[in-house]
């Protein structure tokens, strides 16, 4: 809408005006519209009858077809303004006639034809034109038609005109109006709009320093007089109101500035630096009040202190003190000059005014306010001032409250901290207090058991030593009583030798004379003797040769014996010594028509250095023996070369006597050898013949330096080797053989049986200290030691330890009796008297006959690496303790007990296979390597092996297959197996390896000792063989329990060991066994395998227990009439309950009674 | 304190075996082998504890209530352990025990006595760091079924576990020992990785047989309080448990008279760890 003033005033002008000429024309339009229609009337009625006034005039015109009169009549017409055409047409209706207005435009042209079909045309064409047409008639007949057009604008034109005039008058007076209203508006709206224009300047400038200027008249000067008072007003008001505002914002800074934690003295300097920049102060100063009445000065604005000025005052004292004293603001104007100064660096002036105000706050002065200034007047700043004097006393003490409260805070922290320190401490000595307490009961309780053990070692220690003293006693005794008995009975071998001797001159006296005597009559020289006669001599002769021989070699092993044998080395050429042997025994062997051969061969050296009537002696003894022995056949002596499978140098000389004849059996082998001796001292008549020859042959070869053996099986032959070296040992010279003088408990002899003869009864055992009645012959150990005390210690370790024993204090006779006697063990001292101990180890070594019997060294030097490497078992060094000793003698038995054993180990690894050799290097122990399953195979088809370490891994067949073939294929002749394996193996295949192999090793760090350990025990384990009777019992065991055949049982135990042997007992008596590890195992081969019919289930097993697995089992409904029995190590009575009640059908405890366990099943298997 | 024990033990006092029938009729524990001193002093513990004038008082309560039966047996068996207790002892574990025991595939392990637990699982956390507790099975029995509960759960103030951690260091752990335990609660429970390889069973020294097969048996600071003829049978029964060549681990301060276990084993040593060397 419009709003301006001006706008509504013209419109208003122009409204009405207009609202009235309206009305007027309205009126004079209605009026005139009569009047036009009454016009429009009137010219129809004049055109009609024009029409028929015509019409009538040329009707006869028209039938005499006059034109001519036809538009002389028509032509009348022309004086009506208002006809513009007249046309008269035929009865055909084609243009008779027509009469044309001058002023008509040339298109303007009556139709061509009149049509009497067409319906009657408007009779107006349109507002401006009239037409007509009529047919003309005559006595009722057409006789033409006439048409007409006039012109109806007259009227019209008229009342347009009219119109015309009055919108013209319509303008005029508008704008007149207009006029007026602008004329009009201008005093008033102008006014208006002026002020319009200052509120909205005023309210955009935000100030109220414009006024209206407008002038104006009447009511608008005082409408704009009254205006511009109002802004005077409200610009007063504004300035009051900012001032207001200014005060309140700095008391509300004010309010800020002491609002905050801040220290009084940071608070004082803002407070006084505010103020005086707030009140325009020049200069400013902040005294607090102290404890003691007096005002400090705390902090300044723009003060420049001077001599002489205080920085204190007290209550009362200069105009500070005495605003403090008065609690009023002190007002003091007109300053002197140099009172004060205010002062800049370019120049200074004095203040003229000062204003010092009081804090009070509580009715206790805080602090002082002095303010400078250099212009007056000071109203508002003291009234300001007045306002937040209180405040600011209000925010000082609360800063000096804080202040000392912070003190007192940080105090009382302090003390909490040292209390909370001291509260750590107490803590931890407390806890510290009860852990030595724990500690200390426990360690009483300890205490105390060690003490009552303590206790009873010590009793038992008490009767310990009684009884060892006892025992020393005892073995004093003993020694006392074996010496004598050694003693006598050196002295009785003595007295026996002496004795023999002596008895040899007595003897061949007799003897010779019987034999020359005897000879002579057998030859017959007188022939005085018959036949029988000189064969009766023969016989006499003959039997005294014999008689002779035989005391020959009595004394001659009796002199070896007494060591009074000497011998005489000389070079002896092989070729003739044969040679001469064979005059010997051809004619014997002859005799017997035995073939006789005496050869040696290219390779044989042509002579030895030794004894030869030594040498004889054995070959004679041999060839004669081989000779009787041998019924049909040959006898052969071959000298060759020692051969190295003998085992013998190879310098050596073997000379081999070899026969047909009937053999000698194994057993006899070393009986053969031997001497007998009976307890009472008389020689067996079954000697017969050269009955000790062999004994001698032996000893003979022992004195020569080489050694006899022997090769024979019944009816085989025989063939007797002697070996010996090609130089005697020695110095070549004729050696003293030194006496062996068996201290203590010289060997049995045998004799030198013929296999048909019984073994001459009452074989005597040796004299044994400890163990007189045993009937066992004990194992010898050979003591070659040359200090007796030492020996004798030896020899009672020994006798503890079930040996017997011979001790020989030098190295020559240790020889001799190692040759001979052939000992278990050998303990030698290094330091010995003549032949030293290392020559005596070395010769023991290479000698054939000692070198697999383990030899001890004890010695006071230090060597044993080199014992080691010379042969010896072991080394102690002098002085030794008695364990010590007990230890070697019991290595010696336990080497001695072992054969040599043959371990298998399949591996493939080279680094692996160098590994074990060197650990396993044992002299009794052989390894045999192969690298693969096949070879292993081979192998073990053609040696027989007592125990095999087997690597899993193996190219070709792996070690599992290895083992599948060795169930398959050897069954319970398999050998012990040690899987040596790397890697990780899971639980079945373990459960798998465990029952075909004895033991599994995982190579590593450990590893190799284990492996050690485990080949060792198993090669000497006792072998689980079954014993006959054992075998026996389960073969009848078998027969009997047809009951559980086909019966399959489910074994559940964590301990494999168990597993197994209740399985073989199982599967012993035709029973189908399965097993598993635990419960879980155990549920899962109960649904693999519902043919089980009973289980046995140990209790605690890891992953499920066996509780836990009964339980699974009963709530599966077709598993409740499963029969379990619960095994378990437990033994009392609620285990037993706890078990049943899980759903055990019975229950045994561990160790199983194999009995119960059958009786057991017997009855739950029905 | 002061009677002079002999070696076989003098029988009991009257009441002392009624007390004593009374339990193996009850209950079927046979104490009476138990060491006389240190069971006598148990004993009078135990009656100050349930307040009673003398011995006879116990026997009712003991045969009705098996609430005091359990207190009687926690406190005759009661034993401190530790977690590492004794660090030469495990390190010596580490050094001649663990390298012997890798060369086997599976090893079983019976920690006959186990008390509340804390020795398994050092054994465990041990076994774990020397990479052999995967193909181990733990074996963990004690007579007294509550203290094997509380072992069974693994559970344990969180104040001991400074000191655990502490001694766990002086048997040269290098690992965190907080990756064994959660805490939560003011406890500690023990990781399951430890429990999993870990089976609790009750187990009775006195009376029941052996478990089978095992590769190494730590019985420590239980046999000190059975006498002599209880000790062999419980060391033969440990004997025929353990593999050849198996060890078995004794407290630090027991003695054995040498003769006592040497047929059986041979002492590595100077800890009192035995390696069986004969029988099978």
């Amino acid at each position: 809408m419009i709003k301006s003033i001006r706008m509504q005033l013209t419109l208003l002008g122009a409204l009405s005006s207009l609202a009235a000429l309206s009305l007027v024309l309205g009126v004079f339009w209605f009026y005139e519209l009569k009047n036009v229609a009454a016009d429009r009337l009137e010219l129809e009625r004049q055109m009609a009858l024009i029409s028929h006034i015509v019409a009538t005039n040329i009707v006869s015109a028209l039938q005499f077809n006059d034109q001519q009169t036809a538009s002389q009549s028509i032509a009348d017409v022309e004086s009506d303004p208002n006809l513009l055409i007249l046309a008269i047409y035929d009865a055909d209706g084609s243009l008779f006639t027509v009469y044309r207005d001058e002023r008509l435009p040339a298109g303007t042209e009556p139709p061509a034809r009149y049509r009497t079909d067409e319906p009657e045309p408007d009779l107006k064409l349109d507002a401006q034109h009239l037409v007509l047409a009529r047919a003309i008639q005559f006595d009722g007949e057409n006789v033409g038609y006439l048409w007409l057009l006039a012109d109806a604008s007259r009227a019209r034109q008229r009342l347009t005109r009219f119109l015309q005039i009055l919108f013209g008058t319509l303008i005029v007076s508008l704008l007149c109006s207009a006029w007026m209203a602008a004329v009009m508006q201008k005093q008033i709206s102008a006014p208006i709009l002026h002020l319009t224009d200052i509120a909205e300047r005023t309210f955009q400038a935000d100030s109220f320093d414009l006024r209206a200027t407008v002038p104006g008249h009447g009511e608008i000067q005082d409408l704009v007089d009254k205006f511009n008072h109002m802004l005077a007003v409200m610009q007063q008001r504004s300035a009051l109101d900012r001032r207001e505002r200014e005060t309140k914002t700095a008391i509300n800074r004010l309010g800020d500035l002491t609002r905050g934690e801040i220290a009084v003295q940071a608070l004082a300097q803002q407070l006084i630096t505010f103020l005086s920049k707030h009140l325009d102060a020049k200069v400013g100063a902040f005294f607090i009040a102290k404890p003691d009445d007096t005002l400090q000065l705390l902090a300044a604005y723009a003060f420049q202190t001077r001599k002489g000025l205080h920085n204190r005052f007290a209550f009362g004292e200069g105009l500070v003190g005495q605003a403090a004293l008065e609690r009023a603001l002190i007002h003091f104007e007109q300053v002197p000059a140099d009172y004060l100064k205010v002062v800049s660096g370019l120049g200074e002036t004095e203040p003229s005014s000062i204003l010092v105000c009081p804090l009070v706050y509580n009715d206790e002065v805080k602090g002082v306010l002095e303010l400078g200034f250099v212009a007056g007047p000071l109203e508002e700043q003291a009234a300001f001032l007045e306002q937040v004097d209180e405040m600011l006393g209000v925010a000082l003490h609360v800063a000096e409250s804080r202040e000392q409260l912070d003190v007192l805070l940080r105090e009382s922290k302090s003390r909490a901290a040292d209390l909370e320190e001291t509260n750590r401490v107490l803590e931890e000595q407390t806890q510290a207090l009860q852990l030595s307490q724990a500690q200390l009961r426990e360690q009483q309780e300890e205490l105390q058991a060690a003490n009552e053990e303590l206790e009873e070692k010590t009793e038992v220690l008490q009767l310990q030593k009684r009884e060892i003293q006892t025992k020393n006693t005892a073995l004093a005794e003993a020694e006392r009583q074996i010496r004598e008995k050694a003693d006598h009975l050196e002295s009785v071998s003595r007295y026996k030798s002496q004795f023999l001797a002596n008895m040899s001159h007595e003897l061949r006296t007799p003897l010779n004379s019987l034999l020359i005597l005897a000879k002579g009559l057998e030859e017959n020289r007188e022939g005085n003797l018959n036949g029988d006669q000189v064969e009766e001599a023969s016989i006499i002769y003959q039997s005294g040769l014999d008689l002779l021989h035989l005391i020959n070699d009595i004394l001659d092993l009796s002199k070896i014996e007494a060591g009074r044998m000497d011998l005489h080395p000389t070079h002896i050429d092989i070729a003739l010594f044969l040679d001469r042997q064979r005059r010997v025994f051809k004619p014997l062997a002859a005799e017997k028509d035995l073939e006789l051969i005496l050869a040696c061969d290219a390779a044989t050296p042509e002579s030895l250095f030794s004894d030869e009537k030594r040498l004889e002696q054995i070959i004679k003894n041999l060839l004669s023996n081989s000779i009787k022995f041998t019924e049909q056949g040959q006898v052969s002596l071959q000298v060759t070369k020692a051969a190295p499978q003998s085992g013998y140098p190879a310098d050596w000389l073997c000379f081999a006597v070899s026969d047909t004849g009937i053999g000698i059996e194994k057993e006899k082998h070393q009986l053969v050898f031997e001497a007998f001796q009976q307890a009472d001292g008389s020689m067996s008549r079954l000697y017969g013949g050269t009955g000790l020859g062999l004994a001698i042959t032996k000893s003979l070869a022992t004195l020569l330096g080489g050694d006899i053996t022997l090769t024979s099986e019944v009816g085989q032959g025989t063939t007797f080797r002697l070996f010996l070296p090609r130089v005697l040992p020695g110095d070549g010279s004729a050696k003293q053989v030194p006496a062996a003088a068996p201290a203590l408990a010289p060997t049995k002899r045998a004799q030198p049986a013929s296999p048909l003869q019984p073994l001459p009864s009452g074989a005597q055992p040796p004299v044994d200290p400890v163990d007189q009645n045993s009937q066992q012959p004990a194992p010898l150990l050979l003591i070659i030691e040359d200090d007796p005390q030492f020996a004798k210690i030896l020899t009672r370790i020994a006798a503890e330890k079930e040996f017997r024993t011979l001790v020989t204090p030098s190295g020559e006779e240790g020889l001799q009796a190692a040759m001979q006697y052939q000992p278990t063990g050998i303990i030698l001292d290094l330091a010995l008297p003549g032949m030293n101990g290392w020559k005596v180890l070395q010769f023991l070594k290479t000698n054939a006959s000692t070198r697999a019997i383990p030899i001890h060294i004890i010695s006071a030097e230090e060597r044993s690496t080199e014992a080691l490497h010379q042969g010896a078992i072991g080394f102690l060094q002098k002085p030794v303790t008695a364990e010590a000793l007990q230890e070697v003698v019991t290595r010696l038995k336990q080497v001695a007990n072992r054969g040599t054993k043959h371990v298998l180990v399949i591996e493939d690894d080279p680094n692996t296979q160098a590994g074990i050799r060197s650990l396993i290097n044992s002299q009794h122990i052989e390894l045999t390597f192969v690298t693969s399953g096949e070879d292993a195979i081979a192998r073990m088809n053609q040696n027989d092996f007592d125990c095999i370490v087997l690597d899993l891994q193996l190219p070709g067949m792996s070690g599992r297959e290895f083992l599948a073939w060795g169930e398959r294929a050897l069954g319970d002749s398999m050998p012990p197996v040690i899987v040596y394996t790397a890697g990780d193996l899971s639980s079945e295949e373990v459960l798998d390896l465990r029952m075909r192999s004895k033991s599994i090793v995982i190579k590593g760090a450990g590893s190799p000792a284990r492996l050690l350990d485990e080949v060792t025990l198993f090669l000497h384990q006792v072998e689980e063989h079954l014993s006959e009777e054992q075998i026996d019992r389960l073969r009848r065991l078998r027969q009997s329990d047809m009951d559980f055949e086909g019966k399959t049982v489910l074994l559940v135990d964590d301990d494999m060991r168990n597993l197994f042997a209740l399985s073989k007992e199982l599967q012993a008596r035709h029973m189908t066994v399965k097993m598993a590890e635990n419960g879980q195992a155990a549920l899962a081969t109960l649904a693999k395998h519902p043919e089980v019919d009973l289980v046995l289930m140990d209790i605690m097993m890891p992953v499920m227990d066996g509780l836990t697995a009964m339980r699974a089992i009963r709530e599966n409904p077709s598993m409740q009439q499963l029969p379990i029995i619960a095994m378990t190590a437990k033994a009392m009575a609620q285990d037993r309950e706890e078990a049943l009640h899980h759903g055990a059908n019975d229950y045994l405890t561990k160790p199983l009674d194999m009995e119960k366990l059958m009786s057991l099943l017997r009855v739950w298997l029905s | 304190m002061n009677r002079i024990p002999s070696l076989n033990q003098e029988p009991w006092p009257d009441d002392v075996q009624a007390l004593l029938l009374v339990i193996r009729k009850r209950y079927g524990y046979d104490f009476s082998g138990y060491a006389a001193a240190s069971f006598h002093r148990r004993l009078a513990q135990f009656q100050q504890e349930e307040g009673v004038a003398c011995l006879r008082d116990l026997i009712e309560p003991l045969r009705c209530d098996e609430q005091v039966f359990q207190r009687f047996l926690s406190r005759v068996t009661v034993s401190v352990t530790d977690m590492f207790r004794d660090p030469a002892f495990f390190a010596s574990l580490r050094s001649k025990i663990m390298p012997r025991l890798r060369t086997y595939p599976f090893v079983k392990i019976w920690i006959a006595g186990c008390a509340t637990g804390e020795e398994v699982y050092a054994i465990a956390i041990t076994l774990l760091e020397e990479e052999l507790l995967a193909h181990a099975y733990i074996y963990a029995t004690d007579l007294n079924p509550s203290v094997l509960e509380t072992a069974r759960a693994g559970v344990y103030p969180l104040e001991r576990l400074k000191r655990f951690t502490a001694n766990y260091r002086e048997a040269g752990g290098r690992a965190a020992f907080s990756d064994y335990f959660h805490a939560k609660y003011g406890r500690a429970i023990m990781a399951q990785t430890l429990k999993d390889r870990i089976v609790f069973g009750r187990h009775n020294l006195l009376q029941d047989a052996g478990l089978g097969e095992m590769h190494l048996i730590l019985c420590r600071n239980v046999l000190i309080y059975f006498t002599r003829p209880l000790q062999d049978k419980v060391v033969t029964m440990f004997h025929q448990s353990l593999v050849y060549r198996g060890f078995l681990c004794l407290g630090q301060r027991e003695n054995f008279y040498g003769a006592h276990l040497e047929p059986f084993f041979t002492q590595l040593g100077s800890d009192k760890i035995f390696c069986k060397h004969s029988g099978a």
